[in-house]
């Protein structure tokens, strides 16, 4: 059972790691560790049922590390499993033709692994482990065509973002653990974080989960590859995030979650908006990632983490098959943009149908799994009777269906040629197995959270609204234009609220130029200390020209010496030896001082 | 624990047989060299090895005693606890691959591994040494013999450097002699044994007056702001193994100072001036991130980041001497990992960059294009060694800055969130190294050969890369040795 669960982390990371010291372009190894590890993860699960497996290894200071596989945990390293394993069939049709096979597979693979030791870690070391190798990962993936300048910079972007809400992390993460006293993760607490170290997680969540205002790293990601992007978004790095919240759960305080369901709620709204003038099929995609975590942390706000839970299970595979359906529309028509895919639906007539199936199910339409998971969150907020929140959740599902039917229109409507996109079966098993848990999976779902210990809220009202403002959204979405609005507001929407240049120009550049000056300082206090220097030989009476005698003195010596050894020693030049006199006259001085100082003590 | 055999004197004599062994057969040819040096130094990291196996303990161990000048209490005393067994252990380490690495393009082969060689019995020396006089004497054969390698085998103006690194660190060593003799007249016993020290440190004003003739010491010897002008210096013009020994070892004589000599021998002045080493220290750690942010020769900018990380370290251990019991012992056992972290990290840096140095005709980043389209073994190692000098967990650095940190927070919590964001800055200079020149297609104008790696290069790197990963991932294998000693440590 333990060697069980190792392989479910073990097994990507061998596969990266053989990947990487043959220098190979193979998929194999990375689809046979992702499978060994799906199938890990499925007995585990059905296992665990039984009783919780905890597995310890290593250790700090003999505080060993934990792996804690709970009901939850398997769960959740099951659908991480499951949708990386389509992803991973996906992307050998995908990459078949692409550059940066070596670079690409090896890094995805340690990617899932370190998602797979994220979820299932019971300790904060391995925890902060994974958090930022999953960082390290995705900077690697989606610099995978670093030929390109969007590709270099938007890793760069990637994790650097991420990196500075990471201060956050940690400083939480200290005072979790000098109030616990143990490495350990709490998943229960009677004694609740002070306001401050909540605030310091929350940062962490929100450069992860993208959320308002550290969200643009999101869309400059999109320059990696689609499969790349369908695995950020959905089960894995994003998804951590909001998997932190719902862990941290107990242990905040009501303050603290009044803020988290703050931030969410912005979230929902400004992304939201991001998606709907977004005229790039992936950018929408992004911005539309950052909205849903935006529900699951008005969720979590709100007091119902059982309802969160339920939309990143639902998320998780639905955001996965849009992805790797925009992916078939992008190699086919070599673009993203609106205007390329233009009535592409209806030359690849099955990738469309899976599209629309997982968009409408995002958008919140029944029977499909986004119906009950948006429910949720829904009743959640109809729970807390604020009315400003259940407003929000109601304006932010009207949005996803506003920019899911822009998105099926603009595919659906024009005309496009016929293509051929290569090993396409590949790409088809891949979105078939997903889209199949975004039809089928929204039955057992509300089973699922139950069953790993949350409250699944439900109402009967936000059913009504909930499917209303759906519907809404998609009629009004297929007939929905840019133009209906003013051109500059819908660009600045569209770049994600970039205010006074960007964090280039209020970050970036001030940071360069004051590490111009202190280069400029640290060259002045070289030059003081030359200065020193020089100041100490004249001060030390020795003149030049006795210098210079003794120094002639002391190399003839040294010739004397080379001569009479006749070894044909090969010093570049006889300056070594003038170092060697400076050398010794200095360290006389010293000696000399140092006496004197001895019979003064 | 003591067994018959004196393992630390072999360990600290192989090197030295080898570079007897090197001049006597001085004329053999380059291959005789090379083999002699990696036997030696391979000989010298086996039993540093074979002496973990046989298990370090809390206090001293392995202790060995001959005596030496009676009349002054001097004596041959050599002894190892967790702490300086991870130092020994680090030493041997990169020695071993520094000679690995630089058995093919050195010239004036067998006085250059002597001198390597010399240098590793010198370091091994300054670790294991339980009598000040017997440290002080290795501590200056360490410089001496740096400053031939800087001097002899240096890039362009290396003499003015290597003169520079050499006065510099010698004025640190005049300190250090003052502070060594206010040590030997306090005990009152009038003796050199470094455990009698231990037993009954300096206190008040002579306590505090030693404490700062260790502080300027060390401080210049680590470095830390504002005493670092001449690493940055000394950095550039060294040869890329010279630089791999002197920032992955040479700098760690400073650290250690800080351990055994300021927290151990004069605790309550450190404690006393504990705050001034912080700020000195969050100082080094922001300044270090943000001056190797403006540099643009590769070597240069990795130079810096020595004061960044040493910064992190000297922390760790001011944390210690102001509460030992509580979040002390955290704080030490991470500056003491961060130590043996910093050495294999580091070292690994500084080879690379000299691997690229051979490969192009620049070590200017604005020069330097798709390097890893270029050699992407070598870049695939300099990408995980830079990750690892910024921090990224599952790597060398993270557990010790961790419990840096963690230590830290209960007292200092400012100065763990400045710090922090001196981690940020690393991070996003590093980036930025990566984006430019190792990111992007090929610029083939300033890359001489297009071969990656070869044998030699790679057998000095993969030790280092496996050690980098195992310390991240398994920190208990380094660091049970040193949370053993630190746990018996009474302050």
């Amino acid at each position: 059972m333990e060697i069980l669960l190792t392989a479910i982390i073990i097994s990507p990371l061998i596969a990266a790691i053989a990947g990487y010291a043959f220098r190979s372009k193979s998929a194999w190894p990375h689809l046979a560790g992702s499978g060994i590890s799906l199938l890990g993860a499925v007995y585990i699960t059905l296992e665990v049922g039984k009783e919780e497996i905890v597995l310890n290894y290593a250790g700090l200071n003999g505080e060993a590390f934990k792996l804690l596989a709970s009901f939850e945990s398997s769960l959740l390293s099951l659908v991480v499993a499951f949708v990386a394993f389509a992803i991973f069939i996906y992307a050998k049709g995908y990459m078949h033709e692409e550059n940066g096979k070596k670079w690409f597979w090896p890094a995805i693979s340690l990617f899932v692994a370190a998602m797979q030791l994220l979820v299932l870690t019971a300790d904060w070391f391995m925890f902060i482990t994974a958090w930022e190798v999953m960082a390290f990962a995705s900077f690697l993936l989606i610099g995978t065509w670093h030929e390109e300048k969007n590709a270099r910079t938007g890793a760069v972007k990637a994790f650097l973002q991420t990196r500075v809400a990471d201060i956050g992390l940690y400083i939480g993460i200290f005072l979790v653990i000098s109030q616990h006293g143990s490495l350990e993760i709490p998943f229960e607490g009677e004694e609740k974080l002070s306001l401050f170290a909540s605030l310091c997680l929350l940062l962490a969540v929100m450069g992860k989960s993208a959320q308002v205002p550290l969200q643009s790293w999101l869309s400059a990601a999109m320059a990696g590859p689609t499969p790349v992007s369908a695995l950020l978004h959905s089960a894995t790095m994003v998804g951590a995030g909001a998997l932190l919240l719902i862990r941290i759960f107990p242990l905040l305080p009501e303050t603290a979650l009044s803020y988290v369901a703050i931030l969410g709620s912005a979230t929902i709204l400004l992304t939201g908006l991001t998606a709907i003038f977004s005229s790039d099929i992936k950018k929408m995609l992004a911005a539309s990632t950052s909205s849903q975590f935006g529900f699951m942390l008005l969720a979590v706000g709100l007091g119902f983490p059982g309802a969160a839970l339920g939309h990143w299970l639902a998320h998780a595979f639905m955001k996965s098959s849009l992805f790797l359906g925009a992916g078939v529309f992008q190699h086919a028509y070599e673009g993203t943009n609106y205007k390329k895919l233009k009535g592409g639906g209806k030359r690849f007539t099955y990738v469309f149908i899976t599209f629309a199936i997982a968009g409408i199910s995002l958008a919140g339409i029944p029977p499909m799994i986004g119906y009950f998971s948006k429910d949720g969150i829904l009743a959640s907020s109809f729970k807390s009777s604020e009315i400003a929140y259940i407003i929000i959740a109601l304006t932010g599902a009207f949005f996803t269906g506003i920019y899911i039917a822009k998105a099926l229109n603009r595919l659906w409507n024009g005309h496009a040629e016929e293509k051929t996109v290569p090993k396409k079966l590949w790409l088809l098993v891949g979105v078939t197995a997903l889209v199949a848990v975004v039809l089928g999976g929204g039955f057992i779902l509300e089973k699922l959270v139950k069953t790993a210990g949350y409250e699944f809220p439900k109402d009967k009202i936000s059913k009504i609204l909930g499917l209303t403002v759906a519907v809404l959204g998609l009629v009004s979405g297929w007939f929905f234009r840019n133009s209906w609005f003013p051109k500059s507001a819908s660009a600045w929407i569209q770049k994600n609220y970039k205010v006074a240049g960007g964090y280039r120009q209020l970050i970036a550049m001030p940071v360069l130029k004051i590490a111009g000056w202190a280069y400029s300082f640290d060259r002045i206090l070289l030059g003081f200390v030359q200065g020193i220097g020089n100041t100490g030989i004249k001060f030390s009476g020795i003149n030049s020209s006795f210098d210079h005698h003794l120094l002639e003195g002391v190399k003839n010596i040294g010739k004397g010496i080379k001569q009479a050894g006749g070894a044909g020693r090969k010093w570049q030049s006889g300056l070594v030896h003038k170092e060697l006199a400076i050398t010794i006259g200095v360290m006389l001085v010293l000696l000399l001082i140092l006496t004197a100082s001895i019979f003064t003590i | 624990m003591n067994t018959s055999i004196p393992l630390l004197s072999i360990i600290l004599f192989l090197p030295l047989a080898g570079a007897i062994l090197l001049t006597i057969f001085r004329t053999a040819g380059p291959k005789i060299a090379n083999l002699i040096a990696v036997i030696f130094s391979f000989l010298s990291l086996a039993a540093t090895i074979f002496l973990g196996i046989e298990g370090i303990g809390e206090g001293f161990s392995h202790i060995e005693e001959v005596s030496w000048i009676p009349s002054l209490g001097a004596a041959y005393r050599l002894g190892v606890d967790g702490i300086s067994y991870i130092a020994v252990l680090l030493t041997t380490v990169l020695f071993m691959s520094s000679i690995t690495f630089s058995t093919k393009t050195i010239a004036r082969k067998s006085e250059y591994m002597a001198l390597f060689l010399l240098l590793e019995t010198a370091c091994l020396g300054v670790f294991m040494s339980l009598d000040l006089l017997l440290f002080y004497i290795f501590f200056e054969i360490t410089l001496v013999g740096m400053y031939f390698i800087i001097a002899g085998w240096g890039h362009g103006d290396a003499k003015k450097a290597a003169l520079m690194f050499f006065i510099y660190t010698l004025v640190g060593s005049l300190a250090l002699l003052l502070a060594l003799l206010g040590l030997y007249l306090n005990t009152g016993s009038e003796t050199f044994d470094m455990r009698e020290i231990i037993a009954n440190p300096a206190t008040g004003w002579m306590g505090s007056a030693i404490f700062w003739g260790l502080l300027i010491a060390f401080a210049i010897k680590t470095p830390l702001f504002p005493f670092h002008s001449w690493l940055p210096l000394a950095h550039t013009k060294a040869p890329a193994a010279g630089s791999a020994i002197l920032a992955g070892i040479l700098l760690k004589l400073g650290a250690y100072g800080f351990i055994r000599f300021m927290l151990q021998m004069t605790p309550e002045a450190f404690e006393r001036y504990a705050w001034i080493v912080i700020i000195i220290a969050v100082i080094s750690v922001v300044y270090g991130a943000l001056v190797a942010m403006a540099q643009t020769d590769i070597k240069r900018m990795v130079a810096y980041t020595s004061i960044n990380h040493m910064g992190y370290l000297a922390f760790g251990v001011a944390i210690a001497a102001l509460d030992y019991e509580a979040s002390g012992i955290r704080a030490l056992d991470g500056a003491s990992l961060q130590i043996f972290s910093h050495g294999m990290v580091t070292g690994l840096l500084f080879l690379l960059c000299g691997s690229i140095q051979d490969r192009t005709t620049t070590r200017e980043m604005p020069a330097l294009k798709g390097l890893l389209k270029a050699y992407p073994l070598l870049s695939g190692f300099f990408v995980l060694a830079a990750f690892a000098s910024l921090g990224l967990p599952g790597l060398a650095h993270f557990p010790a800055e961790f419990q840096i940190f963690l230590g830290g927070y209960q007292i200092y919590p400012w100065a763990v969130g400045i710090m922090l964001v001196g981690l940020v800055i690393t991070s996003a200079m590093y980036l930025r190294a990566i984006q430019g020149s190792f990111m992007g297609s090929m610029d083939a104008s300033v890359l001489q050969k297009i071969k990656d790696l070869n044998t030699g290069e790679l057998l000095a790197f993969i030790p280092l890369v496996i050690l980098i990963i195992m310390v991240g991932i398994f920190p208990d294998t380094i660091l049970s040795f040193i949370h053993e000693t630190t746990k018996a440590i009474k302050l």
